[in-house]
């Protein structure tokens, strides 16, 4: 038990209390408050007594109470304050291309930060509505020396695992063994591929799924039983409720649905149509009991207190159910750590990456701070125009704290219409965003507050800072100076600080601009680079389908006899992305002593020629070897190397006569290395699934693409089938990467545009300092381009300042992200010339549209005024 | 007549305190308060409306014992002054002559 003494309220709050407490009831009030503080905690907790205690103090701050402030911003005095607005309103109005910039700039680096502020808030937010989503873990494993794509680690478990973690350690309070998984439903002639959640009868006891009508739970005990979600249940029943009505289920099984859930939010790492039971997955009897079955996820709660890196340092027990050699190592993985720090293999779906969140903090603060800083460099730069307005005010009494009132109402002003605009433009622009980041944020002012309410605060200090830094400047000038107005000409009038932040915004803008180059390179070296076969003009149907194999000949015959079609080819995998990988441990040489990780491909004999695969060594299967089918084999270069053969043909591989070498052709993602391969011919047993290949010339698309949807359709019964391109397909591998570098350079032009208007503004004022100067001048005889280059030499030596600094960064930055591909490009050096150049000229050009007409103007006009 | 009226507000609190008699400080008086006419106060509210009277000098105040419970701080007593007992008299006064003068006083038709 505490004694009371031990109650103290929050330090901070205190701290803030005192300074503005009158002094005269400061000790009685903080007695006063600290013993309702202390009643508070015993009778609600601390949590409760805290929050009260901050309300109290906050309540306590009004004029009664309040001590006086000598120097007041007298926020108090109306009259005055009246005054600030109008005067500041009116001076807004009255340099209308400033304000323009102002507001402008302001605005869009608003826009940028709320938008970006929302897709982190996003991000993280996944998995967060499950009850105990602090408290679920999934179970994955580590299986030392299986390098698949790069990374060792799988997020999946087998069958029996949940069932053994239950019973073995009292922590755990539930566990889940699921697997989310396509499978076909159809309904009234219509079939759809429908994306299901396969699940043990333990799945509501981890996760949250609302139940809107119907079972939840008690469903899942029933096999023959469908949950579907809300929507699901609208495509197939429309309004009518779903209840009790059947499902046909991949063709052979009816299931009735007995219960409906609400649909689920899009920020979770996994999303389904329906839930059903996990013994419909087709393997699951053969499954059971069995360890080496890793076709399932595992999910865990744990009890309330308990540390999951405890739980997972006792999993090594696990291994004495493993009878053979092989023994993987499980890992825990927090449930809401899943979608940004989870890359392991076979995720359910593509995750994303707490690096791009972190990139796109970076990016949402470069852009605001660009903004503020053009704010604050106009605004000094401005109030040296001032000093005759300040002289003037400072000669009739105006106090130092009127003179900083004066400077933030117009601060304050230009911040809050930004921040009103910018919420209005985020509303409109969100749909937009959400489809240029592929994203299902919705605009919220209730469930954002944490996003609002920052960018509320960075504005408000954003307008107390931009005004107060202009508001000193100018206010501790001697009138008699200022009313003279020689004050522009000193040489302290803050122009280090502004050259200062002008190359601060110049250097972020080009390293963005450069980095934004970088991956557009890399991109379009993705796109282009040779893969070792030929996509183009291919399309492919997949299927699955039991009696394929005995058709598949009656099937390419008939495709054959349009005349655009090519050639025809069934294949278990596409080259795009081959995920199918097994282990062999016997080849000539060997002696059962190694084993070689390779993936598979089982093939046809078309498929080498179709996709234009070049053969280093010997043959491709042929029609004419009937052994072909079961005594060949096909292997890639790398298989080659990695078995440290020289020449492969007739040696033994797999039981099998290796018959030729294929050159090593990217057969996955860029970012992965080309590893060892075998192509095999596919047996019966092999092809229910997989792929039919087809090569047109494409000629008349349209009429092709329907010619081969009519007679595939006859082939596959009651499937959807919907033919495909393979480059679609490809660029579809590449939309993140893809995505990620449109949206940079996006924001790349909107930092170098916020820049610009900055130089912009700069510019326009230093010439309208410099007037009269322009004019003796031109009277001496200047020309407009010695003009020019007056002007110009000072700006642009600024930005060449940001280039040499930017660079450096840029390159450490660019080659830090090429690291992830083992095909890059080189950062050349002409990328960095060429953006320093680019923005020299914008700079440039920034800078003679003002200057050129000031040069032009009339030196008598200019010099008469006075 | 004084030209200062009371507020309803304003009224419970200097009640409040003439039932204290000697004991009435901050936190004392909310709680009271609150017991009696089952009304949160909100300390800002209460302690304005406090100094303002103690200002109107309707009560004076006195600073008391400190307690380990308030880190050591003092307690303020206050007490009301005889200008504060008149004008509490005086709105009793005139709240009755309001209730005397409502003819046929019946509460069958009122909220009973």
């Amino acid at each position: 038990m505490l004694k009371k003494s031990d109650h103290n309220p929050p330090k901070w709050v205190l701290t803030f209390f005192r300074w503005f407490c009158h002094p005269d009831y400061l000790e009685d009030l903080e007695g006063d408050l600290r013993e309702r503080f202390a009643k508070t905690w015993d009778e609600r907790g601390i949590r409760s007594a805290k929050w009260l205690f901050i309300l109290d103090v906050l309540q306590l701050f009004r004029p009664g109470l309040i001590r006086s402030f000598p120097m007041t911003l007298n926020i108090l005095d109306r009259d005055m304050f009246k005054n600030h607005f109008k005067i500041g309103f009116r001076n807004l109005l009255k340099h209308r291309v400033f304000t323009l910039i102002n507001i402008g700039g302001m605005t869009i680096g608003m826009i940028c930060f709320i938008l970006i502020a929302l897709y982190i808030q996003y991000e993280l937010s996944y998995d967060e509505h499950h009850e105990k989503a602090d408290r679920i873990y999934r179970v994955s494993q580590i299986q030392k020396g299986n390098n698949f794509r790069g990374s060792n680690r799988f997020a999946l478990a087998p069958l029996p695992l949940t069932s053994v973690l239950k019973e073995l350690f009292p922590e755990v309070q539930a566990a889940t063994t699921l697997q989310v998984r396509e499978a076909l439903f159809s309904h009234e002639k219509q079939s759809f591929y429908e994306r299901g959640l396969f699940a043990d009868e333990h799945l509501f006891e981890v996760f949250t799924y609302p139940v809107k009508e119907g079972m939840g739970k008690e469903a899942l005990q029933d096999p023959d039983a469908v949950i579907l979600t809300e929507s699901l249940a609208k495509k197939y029943f429309g309004e009518d409720s779903p209840i009790g009505k059947t499902l046909n289920f991949e063709n052979d099984r009816p299931l009735t649905v007995k219960g409906v859930v609400l649909d689920l939010p899009k920020n979770q790492h996994f999303g389904f149509d329906y839930i059903t039971s996990l013994q419909n997955l087709p393997w699951y009897q053969n499954d059971l009991g069995r360890w080496g079955s890793n076709n399932y996820r595992a999910y865990v709660v744990l009890h309330k207190g308990y540390a999951y890196k405890e739980l997972e340092a006792k999993l090594g027990v696990l291994q004495s159910f493993y009878q053979d050699s092989f023994k993987p190592v499980f890992f825990l993985q927090p449930l809401r750590d899943i979608h940004l720090r989870s890359q392991i293999n076979f995720e359910i779906s593509a995750n994303s990456d707490i690096r791009y969140v972190y990139l796109s903090a970076f990016i949402a603060l470069v852009i605001l701070l660009l903004a503020s800083i053009n704010y604050m460099n106009l605004a000094s730069a401005r109030s040296a125009g001032r000093s005759k307005e300040v002289g003037m005010r400072k000669v009739l009494g105006a106090k130092r704290g009127q003179l900083v009132n004066q400077f933030m109402a117009e601060s304050i002003l230009i911040t809050s219409f930004s921040l009103g605009l910018a919420m209005g433009l985020v509303y409109f622009l969100l749909p937009v965003f959400n489809q240029l980041m592929d994203q299902h944020i919705s605009f919220d002012l209730k469930g954002n507050r944490t996003v609002f309410g920052t960018m509320l605060f960075i504005s408000i200090v954003l307008a107390v800072l931009s005004g107060l830094y202009p508001a000193i400047l100018s206010s501790a000038i001697m009138p008699i100076k200022a009313l003279k107005g020689g004050w522009s000409k000193g040489r302290k009038d803050g122009a280090f600080l502004r050259n200062l932040l002008v190359v601060g915004q110049y250097t972020a803008a080009i390293v963005l601009a450069i980095a934004s180059v970088v991956i557009h390179q890399q991109l379009e070296y993705i796109q282009n680079k040779k893969l070792g076969y030929t996509r183009d003009q291919v399309v492919y149907v997949p299927y699955r389908q039991q009696d394929f194999y005995e058709r598949r000949d009656v099937l390419r015959a008939e495709l054959l006899e349009h005349p655009q079609i090519k050639k025809v080819s069934f294949a278990s995998s596409l080259p795009l992305n081959m995920q199918s990988q097994g282990v062999v441990d016997t080849w000539e040489g060997n002696g059962d002593q190694e084993k070689l990780w390779i993936y598979r491909n089982y093939i046809d004999h078309d498929f080498i020629d179709l996709f234009d695969i070049h053969l280093v060594q010997g043959r491709n299967y042929s029609p004419e070897h009937p052994t072909d089918s079961t005594a060949s084999i096909i292997l890639n270069e790398s298989a080659i190397k990695a078995l440290g053969w020289k020449s492969a043909i007739n040696k033994i591989f797999d039981d099998k006569r290796v018959i030729g070498v294929v050159k090593d052709f990217h057969f996955q993602p860029f970012n992965l290395a080309i590893e060892p391969l075998f192509l095999e011919l596919g047996t019966k047993r092999r092809s229910t699934y997989g792929h039919i290949l087809i090569k047109t010339t494409m000629e008349e698309q349209e009429d092709v693409l329907a010619y081969i949807q009519r007679t595939v359709k006859t082939f596959l019964h009651g499937v959807p089938v919907e033919p495909r391109f393979m480059d679609e397909s490809y660029n579809e591998l590449y939309r993140s990467e893809k995505r990620f570098g449109e949206v940079f350079n996006i924001f790349t032009f909107i930092a170098l545009f916020i820049a610009s208007i900055g130089l912009f503004g700069l510019v326009t004022h230093s010439i309208l300092l410099r007037t009269k100067e322009i004019g003796i001048r031109k009277v001496l005889g200047a020309s407009i381009s010695n003009i020019l280059g007056l002007v110009s030499k000072s700006f642009l030596r600024l930005v060449l300042l940001s280039t040499i600094i930017a660079v450096p960064i840029a390159w450490l930055g660019m080659n830090r992200w090429l690291q992830d591909f083992v095909y890059r490009i080189h950062l050349d050096w002409w990328i960095f010339l060429s953006v320093g150049l680019l923005a020299m000229i914008i700079a440039f050009f920034t800078l003679s549209t003002q200057t050129i007409k000031a040069a032009n103007k009339n030196p008598i006009n200019t010099l008469r005024d006075e | 007549m004084s030209k200062y009226h009371l507020g309803e507000f304003e009224e419970v609190v200097l009640l409040t305190v003439a039932i204290l008699h000697d004991e009435a400080y901050g936190v004392g008086i909310s709680n009271e308060i609150e017991k009696r006419l089952k009304r949160k106060v909100s300390i800002g509210s209460l302690q304005t409306v406090l100094r303002r009277l103690e200002k109107k000098g309707y009560l004076s105040s006195r600073l008391g014992e400190a307690t380990r419970i308030r880190g050591g701080k003092r307690k303020r007593y206050f007490t009301l002054t005889s200008h504060g007992r008149k004008i509490l008299e005086t709105t009793k006064r005139q709240r009755m002559a309001l209730w005397n003068a409502i003819p046929n006083l019946n509460f069958r038709n009122g909220h009973a």
